[in-house]
């Protein structure tokens, strides 16, 4: 997020209300590929998160006359886009859909193709034990959890800049935070070390 | 309160925010210390190097860009909506251009005309330029300007259609 970026969806904001449609839709083409990104990691489910990003996107368009330009465009459309998120998934919990994580890739295919990867050593195995560790650690997190761990170990947001997006004190994105990561950190494999070849302990355990 | 005690309440806080619902003081007091010292930031991201090292081995760490076609999905749902133009119908910016053009080129035939002949108060030997915007229907716009004088006539004509 930088001041360059933010002043040029000032002006596309601008643009829009001055009655130029080209002002939302550059809104649209700089943004779309983000706000899918961050639903898709949200909901877990790349269908979903289309869908939802269309949605996330007429709710812009037509709250863009409310919108404080005094305040960064894109906080205020990931706050459109969490509480979208988080309504798609209390709508889900009320359905009672089975399986959160449908068509999001196995960890052993790629994401990009869908396509399995060829069996390769023991480091790519290592690699996909992990991947499959951590999605279902993030599965299972609550919702509010998974959702500031998305914006902070993914979107890259400040805690401060989470708590402008979720409306919620810095004091509860620190806590939530806290435990999801731990969460993630205890369903890692036990030997697993992110600097190198396996260990026997974990560092909290020696 | 010693750094020390703060530091102890602020553990004691965090882990207790998974079981209660905490105060507006007792979170003040979280995103208070959690920016003020740094042994309680320390503390609260233990697991953060461990955590974003294992990350790089997600999948979802890269989410792989939507196809063209999945935008066109989106893009329709957008346009029925009415947030996107419709790209059939002609968008509101080409129009504005048709009137500036004919009155650029107005000013051209004029600055033509006075070149030619000079200023001249004769209303005789003036010479005529008349533009005229055709109201054709839907994507048949047309604009006409044609000048004329005994010598002859110059016609543009400028058409969409």
């Amino acid at each position: 997020m930088d001041v360059e970026k933010d002043d040029e969806d000032r002006r596309l904001v601008h643009r829009h209300l001055s009655g130029d449609p080209s002002g939302f839709e550059g809104l649209y083409r700089r943004h779309r590929e983000r706000i899918f990104a961050v639903l898709v990691r949200m909901l877990r489910n790349r269908e979903d998160a289309l869908e939802a990003t269309q949605e996330v996107f007429i709710r812009i368009h037509r709250g863009l006359d409310s919108f404080d330009a005094s305040g960064r465009f894109l906080t205020w459309a990931y706050r459109i886009a969490t509480n979208h998120a988080i309504d798609r998934i209390r709508r889900r919990k009320v359905r009672k859909e089975t399986a959160i994580v449908e068509d999001v890739v196995t960890p052993t295919s790629d994401l990009r193709t869908g396509r399995s990867q060829p069996p390769g050593g023991a480091e790519r195995l290592e690699r996909e034990e992990v991947a499959a560790a951590i999605q279902q650690a993030v599965d299972r997190l609550a919702d509010t959890h998974r959702i500031v761990f998305t914006l902070h170990c993914y979107e890259k947001l400040s805690y401060g800049e989470i708590a402008a997006v979720l409306g919620i004190p810095i004091g509860t994105v620190m806590s939530r935070l806290y435990h999801a990561r731990r969460k993630v950190r205890d369903a890692l494999p036990r030997d697993w070390d992110p600097g190198g070849p396996r260990r026997s302990h974990r560092k909290d355990e020696q | 309160m010693t750094p020390l005690s703060d530091l102890q309440r602020f553990q004691e806080l965090v882990e207790a925010s998974a079981h209660r619902e905490l105060t507006d003081v007792e979170t003040a007091f979280i995103g208070r210390s959690g920016f003020r010292s740094a042994e309680c930031r320390q503390w609260l991201e233990t697991d953060a190097e461990t955590v974003a090292a294992a990350i790089e081995a997600d999948p979802l760490g890269e989410v792989p860009a939507a196809t063209p076609l999945d935008w066109a999905r989106v893009d329709a749902g957008l346009r029925k909506a009415g947030a996107l133009a419709d790209s059939k119908s002609p968008t509101r910016t080409t129009w504005p251009l048709l009137p500036a053009a004919a009155a650029l080129i107005l000013c051209i035939g004029v600055i033509y005309a006075i070149q030619r002949d000079g200023l001249s108060t004769t209303l005789h030997s003036a010479p005529e330029v008349i533009a005229e915007v055709l109201d054709l229907p839907d994507g048949d716009g047309s604009l006409i300007l044609h000048e004329g004088d005994d010598e002859g006539v110059l016609m543009i004509i400028l058409s969409n259609g």
